[in-house]
């Protein structure tokens, strides 16, 4: 038999051979019909939940900036009332009244003992034989408090002193009692953070040398009119000697929310069109059927718009399980925030026999974490599925500049990032996150959805809201 | 098969009759050339409503004037619904079937329904990608290098495919023939 022969009784054996069809394949056809059809709650739903998501967006946001503008004209009120005055203080009503100011106050101890801890380790003498500005305020501070001593000791022989010695008595008692706080709060910062600068010496002369060529703080006038100084700095008055308060500058805070909310408005563009794309019918792209297998392994790339950390990239792996419409999966990644500014400012005055002032900054630009996330996912049908599930972040790491400002000078402590003041942020910030899953194809998977802490953060007093973008693909 | 060009442009318009006339016209056809590829009814019947769906989603692009060309238009649909579907879900390329199985299910095949029955048995028993080669060839009409592009494979590699399956039936026609079951071909 030739070849052809075979071709040919094969073809006109089945060229037109037809099966017949029930009634059951024509409802099927229906039902799957329906499935995949523009209209149904599967082409909504993914809209709503994104409308749902950048709505309440807009709304943090707008919330927030009316708060800070408050703020900021409340502050510009108190301060032409009391203008005249040569110590002013100008707190917004949040941080001097409610109770949310008060661990601020708590931690500016710790960053202030810092400072004070710092003028202990200086040397006697500086580089040309004669005392420095800083050894000389040191000298100075350490001379007064052993006359106050001296006289503390024989405040019970001295009963009959004038008026004048009384309030030099008064002043002696309230910087002991200001150094012996100081001292504690020093010890507490030394529990919390480790991590000290390792030969004070040579960065005290490193940075006082870049920091007479670059600015000459001689006075308070200089640092009034340097405008990035003058409206990070909070004035304290006479009667609230060495407290020291956080405050998040208004301009500064709108201009970031603004960068936030672009970015915000064009990735919620981007996924709301994505998921229009793709719930759109299109059989041609319709999976036959989804592959579930029992375990897979996935990375994921994502960015994350936040309340507080700003909008910041992630990455990590999650290992899944799938059982029936079921998943559930456990990664591990890395998340960093975007730009922050957070500025712990702080400012005291010593009173005592010799007065002198000094004011630091604690400036946070980034913040690391480690997240461990721990996803839920229910699938829908098709290619959708929702998710819940829990993100434990670990704050590894931060961006930190310590800027210290006393009569002559301006000296940074923390040049370098990797210092970190756990008290700036919670150690483990624990994310509750939901969304809705896509899958484009058995590899791929885009995920939108919102992350919500109940924790609150001291450097903003305010708890972290944010919305994210996350795509997976399957690598195992 | 034949669909008129009022049912294809009544489907256009979206007309739920339209549809099911369309689908009661074509599925049945379609469902046997789904079966030459694919054993299983059932898995053949849910890529012929997939491809019957995606026709659907398209018919605005097709030419009503020319009802002709929708069989050739439709086929075309659902081998490639096939071959998407045998690659995602990576049908394993089985080896040579026993014979016998077969042989003892065309005896007796004297009428047709049964004879094409017979005859799609035959191509069952053939290894997975011979068996796409020599349906597409020999019954679709695709050329070599169709078969290859679509296949993605070489073209020497579909001819071999080819000869490999005809030598099988080969075997299997000459044992039909000794049972005298094929004085109809």
């Amino acid at each position: 038999m030739k070849e052809e022969d075979i071709d040919k009784i094969f073809r006109e054996g089945l060229q037109d051979s037809e099966a017949p069809v029930f009634k059951s394949d024509w409802e099927n056809f229906s039902h799957l019909r329906k499935q995949t059809g523009y209209s149904g709650w599967k082409y909504f739903l993914p809209a709503l939940i994104v409308l749902v998501i950048v709505s309440g967006t807009f709304y943090l946001y707008f919330s927030e900036s009316s708060e800070n503008i408050g703020a900021k004209q409340n502050v510009g009120e108190k301060g032409n009332d009391e203008k005249g005055k040569m110590h002013t203080e100008e707190v917004s009503p949040e941080l001097s009244e409610t109770e949310s100011a008060k661990p601020n106050i708590h931690a500016d101890n710790t960053l202030y003992a810092e400072v004070d801890s710092f003028q202990q380790t200086q040397p006697g003498k500086g580089k040309d034989g004669k005392m420095g500005g800083r050894e000389q305020e040191s000298a100075r501070f350490e001379n007064s408090n052993f006359k106050m001593q001296n006289q503390e000791s024989n405040v019970n022989e001295d009963k009959d002193n004038s008026p004048r010695e009384a309030n030099e008595k008064n002043q002696k008692n309230e910087s002991v009692q200001v150094k012996t706080e100081l001292r504690t709060a020093e010890n507490d910062l030394s529990d919390q953070n480790p991590v000290r600068i390792k030969n004070p010496e040579k960065q005290y002369d490193e940075d006082r040398a870049e920091a007479e060529e670059v600015h000459s703080y001689d006075n308070e006038s200089a640092r009034s009119s340097d405008p990035k100084i003058s409206a990070k700095i909070l004035n304290v008055s006479d009667a609230s000697i060495d407290k020291m308060k956080v405050e998040k500058t208004g301009e500064i805070y709108r201009t970031e929310y603004a960068f936030q909310l672009e970015n915000m408005v064009s990735l919620s563009a981007g996924a709301l069109k994505v998921l229009i794309d793709k719930n759109s019918f299109n059989a041609e792209k319709m999976p036959v059927s989804m592959v579930r297998n029992s375990h897979q392994i996935s990375v994921y790339f994502g960015v994350e718009q936040n309340n507080i950390l700003g909008t910041s990239p992630m990455a990590g792996f999650v290992s899944s399980w799938h059982l029936a419409r079921w998943t559930f999966g456990v990664g591990i990644g890395y998340q960093r925030s975007g730009v922050l500014n957070w500025n712990q400012e702080s400012r005291r005055t010593i009173y005592g026999f010799d007065r002198y002032e000094a004011s630091a900054t604690l400036q946070t630009r980034s913040v690391n974490l480690l997240s461990i996330p721990i996803k839920f996912s229910r699938h829908m049908g098709g290619s959708h599925a929702l998710f819940l599930g829990v993100t434990p972040s670990i704050l590894v790491n931060a961006s930190q500049e310590l800027l210290i400002f006393d009569d002559s000078n301006l000296t940074n402590l923390v040049p370098e990032s990797g210092y970190l003041y756990k008290t700036q942020a919670p150690e483990i910030v624990y994310f509750i996150s939901g969304g809705y899953t896509y899958h484009l194809a058995t590899w791929w998977s885009v995920d939108v959805g919102f992350n919500y802490s109940f924790q609150n953060w001291r450097p903003t007093d305010k708890m972290p809201v944010g919305v994210f973008l996350q795509t997976n693909i399957k690598v195992r | 098969m034949a669909i008129e060009s009022e049912i294809i442009k009544a489907c256009k318009a979206g007309e739920e009759k339209a549809v099911k006339a369309f689908y009661q016209d074509c599925s049945g056809w379609m469902l046997g050339v789904g079966m030459r590829y694919i054993k299983d009814r059932n898995e053949a019947m849910s890529l012929v409503n997939i491809s019957v769906l995606t026709a659907i989603d398209k018919i605005k692009s097709f030419d009503e004037t020319k009802p002709q060309k929708i069989e050739a238009w439709l086929k075309t649909i659902l081998i490639r619904k096939i071959i998407d579907y045998k690659r995602k879900n990576k049908v394993e390329i089985s080896g040579y079937e026993e014979i016998s199985v077969a042989h003892t299910s065309i005896v007796n095949c004297n009428d047709e329904s049964t004879r094409e029955a017979a005859l799609q048995e035959m191509i069952h028993t053939l290894p997975e990608r011979s068996r796409l080669v020599f349906n597409l060839y020999a019954i679709e009409g695709y050329t070599h290098p169709e078969i290859a592009k679509l296949l993605h494979i070489a073209e020497g590699t579909a001819k071999w495919h080819l000869s490999d399956a005809r030598k099988k039936l080969q075997e299997l026609l000459a044992k039909m023939d000794s049972f005298g079951l094929m004085e109809k071909s």
